[in-house]
């Protein structure tokens, strides 16, 4: 594959292709070029389970202790071991559904893109990655796992992914805490569109867990902007609720109220010790990727009312 | 409404314009419209938008409905405004007024034939009256005055047909004449007490309101005042229709002077014309022509004028005598009537002289007229080199016996008297222009001269004769620090002439009842007049206190100063110049007819060549004197009095137009009104000047423009309300403020008003700052991530 223009991490563009995968390809392809792969370290091959032998298996890995033992042909299977596990968490909640741009991702599809981007990365550096997909229950998940078909599964199941339905995502932080003990890196990909103090009590767990947790809240810009002029009927996702607004009415008293929810996201998260940053459905991948990856500090808290014009 | 109380009541000087009410209901309907036709979309961020939405329902809901609000009042208050209101107590509603009588008084004078763009300032004029007087109801009547003396197309019996005042008007085009506003006001007093609507009537003054007309000083202002204030008592509104806009420049030939006096054939004469600049018109480069009997003689352009006026002057020498016209004409200005001037002199071999001795006596020197005549007989013509005077002497008796029409000046010398014959005589020398010298001695009869002056004229006559004084030793001396008559003039500021040391021992005293008709040219040095001049329709008079020989004193025979003073009397009296007993369009020409001759009928002559045939009637009924009257002198230029016998030549008249009225310097109407009409029954209202046959609105009234101004503040506070809801909130409180201190300082006075608006705006400002400053705690709360 050729060297991707720096337009191919633009999100818009990227919408236009239609499999997941190669959203994903092009991304990882156009992130890592001309970057140095650092050298394998701590890679080990560690027993997991016994499988029943069947004709075609590689006889290099029959356990004959086993066999001796039971006559029986058992395969040895391994789990690759790395130092470190990334453990992707999706909201697949009808609100990631929205999207003010047709042509454009919805919260989902950035969340799911972002997460089969940051998996294939954690794979390719020898490292652990896993996938919980969720919105009121669990819909998918793979445990933290480095490799070659991880990636592969992990694509899968982002791509059958649906979301609906309501975000109870303090449940499925506790959930994810149950289901992923061992000590690693949490990577929460939602709007945060719920309680706050019921996120507070999942991550509290998590934290408790001494996970090291990021919260890329993923909003779309007309959320953050507001950015309707003519009376319009909005129709809630997740809230059966529909609205008949005003917009050029309301927006200063939105704008206020979801200025105050961010800065609360942002509160709840530095209380706790977590990594939070807010990404735009219309922010290209690389420059998240770079700020994900390199360390970088988040992004400072959008002043909202900033520009009276409404562009935030 | 046939109550006595008068109700305030609205009412609109455009009425039509009330259907833009309707509009008000626009916006509501945009607004019912607007909330029918919306977007839907799906939205992730509910709980936050249902949030902000109950918590800015109201407030929204209360700043839709005020900018709703603000927008039907903006279109509410154009509309209105654009219909003209105005308060008013005589109607009783706006769809159901009362009949009203509606007096146009229109000044047809030449001043508003001044062209602005397309049309005369009188188009004008009736384009606004037939707009002021649009929407009539049955019962409405309309009459017509017009400004000038002249009563063309009045409709001074009021009529009830609109489309009869609307027929006069469309008729009515400017006359020559100007405006006489005493006599205006008169005829609408009397006009006013036969109205058919006793209480409710309306006076459009249509004019183009001339500084000269309405601005007039002294003792005008004081008849015009007291005109005007005889209209109180009724219950009046006038309405001023200004049509004096546009270029008030103008010029006008404003006098012809022809010395030296008396014109002589052979001689040469210069032609003066006065050229007068109005209103900063320029002088310079205009061409002016004199034309003499109707031909045109000499062309010449103004140059290096400088000041409002210009001299021009030409020079020309008659060869025969006789009648001649004279006119100067400016080839090229926009005011057509005062463009040309008229004249007619009279151009003489010599002056005949007729003297007529009252004091029969034995010596030369001892009759009365002798040291006239001598004084006379020294003046030469100067080109023939023949006495200038022909002199004939005769008695009182003698007098009935020439035929006076062949002299020019007839000099009464210390006669005791005239009988009745004799005075007509003498009343028919001076209406044909001839000059007249009464000489008192000790021959008058005060009494029966007293009698005799008084039937000179149609006026009174402004000289009383006194009894003599008692005192035989008193004597007196002439006054000579005030000579400024042409007869004195040349002895003015010459000491040592001999005027001073005159004596004079026997007088008739003379009183001056009547400072306006009659100038004391030499004075007494006890202040008692000595020498008289007399203003006349048409000849010219002198009065002399002191008989012309030695019973009076020592003047006549002894002093130097007598022969040059006897020759300028008689000069003066010969002499033709325009001056204030010259004809002017609107008067009548009045003439009387020779006692020994019958003239049936008399023709008059205008300057376009109708001819007007006039039988003479009885002068008086104790006179045997028949007169001619002629008052249609509609136009400027030479009329002629065609008398129809061969023993009478016709006679010229020139009729000139007033220059004055070619002033078209408009005068304050706010003045006019603040000091003519400040009675305070009457609703007096003021219209912009009109300049495209629109009536814009009233100043008086500002009740449209306040509505106007209001209605573009509020359409601005409408715009600011969309853009920004605080920013559109101040800017209608401060309208609001702004409105109410302009309102609160009609009644309360200016300095508590403002005060009162500086404390609202405070505290304003300080609701507004204590928002500000939340704001900003607020934001700096939010910085902290």
């Amino acid at each position: 594959m050729t060297a991707p223009s720096p337009n191919s991490f633009n999100p818009r563009e990227l919408a236009q292709l239609t499999h997941l995968r190669l959203q994903a390809r092009v991304i990882v392809e156009g992130y890592l070029t001309g970057l140095h792969r650092s050298p394998h370290q701590g890679y080990s091959v560690e027993f997991a389970e016994h499988r029943e032998y069947a004709p075609g298996d590689d006889l290099r890995y029959v356990d004959w202790k086993v066999f001796g033992r039971s006559d029986r042909y058992y395969l040895k299977q391994f789990e690759e071991e790395t130092n470190f596990a990334c453990m992707l968490a999706v909201d697949a909640s009808e609100s990631m559904l929205y999207g003010s741009d047709p042509e454009a991702m919805t919260k989902f599809e950035y969340a799911r893109l972002l997460a089969a981007v940051l998996a294939s990365l954690v794979i390719r550096q020898q490292d652990a990655a896993g996938l919980v997909i969720f919105s009121e229950q669990l819909q998918h998940y793979a445990r933290a796992a480095g490799n070659p078909q991880q990636q592969t599964r992990i694509w899968e199941l982002l791509e059958q992914a649906q979301a609906s339905g309501p975000t109870a995502l303090g449940p499925m932080l506790h959930e994810v805490s149950d289901r992923f003990r061992k000590r690693g890196m949490i990577l929460l990909c939602s709007d945060l569109f719920d309680d706050l103090d019921e996120i507070r009590l999942g991550l509290q767990r998590l934290k408790h867990r001494r996970h090291d947790i990021r919260v890329l809240q993923i909003l779309d810009p007309a959320e953050l902007e507001f950015p309707f002029e003519e009376p319009t009927l909005f129709h809630g996702l997740e809230i059966s609720q529909d609205q008949m607004i005003d917009p050029r009415g309301i927006r200063q008293a939105y704008l206020e109220e979801f200025q105050s929810f961010l800065i609360e996201s942002r509160r709840l998260c530095r209380d706790l010790g977590v990594e939070h940053d807010i990404i735009r459905t219309d922010e290209p991948f690389d420059r998240v990727l770079r700020r994900f990856l390199s360390d970088r500090p988040p992004q400072p808290i959008p002043d909202l009312l900033a520009t009276p014009g409404g562009r935030a | 409404m046939n109550g006595g109380l008068a109700i305030l009541a609205l009412g609109f000087g455009n009425p039509a314009m009330l259907v833009g009410l309707g509009a008000a209901s626009i916006p509501i309907i945009i607004h019912l419209l607007h909330k029918r036709r919306y977007k839907e979309t799906s939205w992730a961020a509910m709980r936050f938008l249902a949030e902000a939405a109950r918590k800015q329902s109201r407030r929204l809901r209360w700043e839709q409905l005020l900018v709703l609000l603000i927008r039907c009042l903006a279109v509410m208050f154009l509309a209105t405004a654009f219909a003209r209101p105005f308060f008013d107590n005589a109607f009783s509603s706006v769809s159901g007024r009362e009949p009203r009588h509606v007096i146009v008084v229109l000044d047809d004078s030449f001043s508003m034939g001044q062209q602005i763009g397309n049309e005369t300032r009188l188009e004008q004029g009736k384009e606004a009256v037939r707009q002021m007087i649009s929407g009539s109801i049955t019962g409405d009547g309309y009459s017509l005055i017009c400004m000038t003396r002249e009563m063309q197309a009045e409709l001074l019996t009021p009529t009830f047909r609109q489309d009869s005042l609307l027929s006069e008007l469309e008729d009515l085009q400017p006359t020559q004449r100007s405006v006489d506003l005493n006599n205006t006001f008169a005829r609408l007093e009397s006009l006013l007490q036969e109205s058919p609507q006793p209480r409710n009537k309306e006076i459009l003054l249509v004019s183009d309101f001339q500084q000269r007309d309405w601005e007039p000083s002294g003792s005008q202002r004081e008849l015009l005042e007291s005109r005007i204030a005889r209209l109180e008592g009724e219950q009046l509104r006038f309405t001023f229709l200004d049509v004096g806009g546009g270029d008030t420049s103008n010029l006008a030939v404003s006098k012809i002077k022809i010395e030296p006096q008396p014109i002589l054939v052979g001689q040469s004469a210069t032609i003066t014309a006065t050229i007068q600049g109005y209103g900063g018109a320029t002088l310079d480069g205009a061409a002016i022509e004199l034309l003499i009997d109707d031909r045109s003689i000499a062309t010449r352009s103004v140059s290096n004028a400088n000041g409002t006026s210009a001299n021009l002057a030409f020079v020309h020498t008659w060869q025969s005598a006789g009648q001649r016209k004279i006119s100067v004409r400016i080839t090229e200005d926009r005011l057509e009537a005062d463009n040309q001037r008229f004249q007619v002199i009279d151009v003489r071999e010599a002056v005949r002289v007729l003297l007529v001795e009252g004091k029969p006596a034995g010596s030369t020197r001892e009759k009365s007229s002798h040291y006239l005549r001598a004084a006379l007989e020294t003046v030469m013509h100067p080109v023939s080199n023949q006495p200038l005077f022909e002199i004939t002497t005769t008695d009182a008796l003698g007098l009935n016996d020439f035929p006076l029409q062949e002299f020019e000046v007839i000099g009464l010398c210390n006669l005791p008297g005239l009988n009745e014959n004799q005075t007509a005589l003498m009343r028919r020398h001076l209406s044909t222009g001839g000059g007249l010298l009464i000489v008192h001695g000790d021959q008058t009869d005060i009494r029966s001269w007293t009698t005799t002056l008084n039937r000179l004229s149609d006026r009174s006559w402004p000289v009383t004769l006194q009894e003599q004084d008692a005192s035989q030793d008193e004597v007196w001396g002439f006054l000579t620090t005030e000579l400024t008559h042409p007869v004195v003039k040349p002895f003015d500021g010459n000491p040592g002439t001999g005027l001073e040391s005159a004596v004079i021992w026997q007088r008739i005293p003379l009183k001056l009842d009547d400072t306006r008709d009659a100038e004391a040219i030499l004075d007494f040095d006890d202040g008692s007049p000595a020498l008289v001049a007399i203003s006349l329709p048409n000849g010219r008079c002198l009065e002399t206190a002191m008989a012309c020989d030695a019973t009076s004193g020592s003047w006549a025979p002894l002093n130097g100063s007598f022969p040059p003073i006897a020759i300028e009397i008689f000069r003066y009296l010969v002499s033709e110049d325009s001056g204030d007993s010259e004809s002017l369009v609107g008067e009548s020409l009045e003439g009387l007819l020779p006692i020994d001759q019958f003239v049936p009928e008399v023709s008059v002559i205008d300057p376009v060549g109708e001819r007007a045939r006039i039988e003479p009637i009885a002068a008086s009924a104790q006179s045997p004197l028949r007169s001619w009257n002629y008052d249609a002198t509609s136009r400027s230029g030479f009329y002629q009095i065609d008398f129809g016998l061969p023993s009478l030549a016709p006679e010229i008249v020139a009729v000139n137009v007033d220059p004055r009225e070619g002033d078209l310097t408009p005068s304050s109407k706010e003045e006019i009104r603040k000091e003519l009409f400040q009675n305070p029954q009457w609703n007096v209202r003021t219209t912009p000047t009109i300049n495209s046959g629109q009536v814009a609105g009233f100043r008086e009234s500002p009740l449209s423009q306040w509505l106007l101004w209001l209605g573009l503040a509020l359409l601005a506070v409408e715009v600011a309300l969309v853009w920004n809801f605080s920013v559109g909130l101040i800017a209608l409180l401060s309208v609001t403020v702004l409105a109410g201190v302009l309102i609160l300082s009609k009644w309360i006075g200016p300095a508590p008003a403002i005060a009162g608006g500086v404390l609202i705006s405070c505290l304003l400002m300080l609701l507004i700052l204590q928002r500000v400053l939340s704001r900003w705690k607020r934001k700096k709360s939010r910085s902290f991530f």
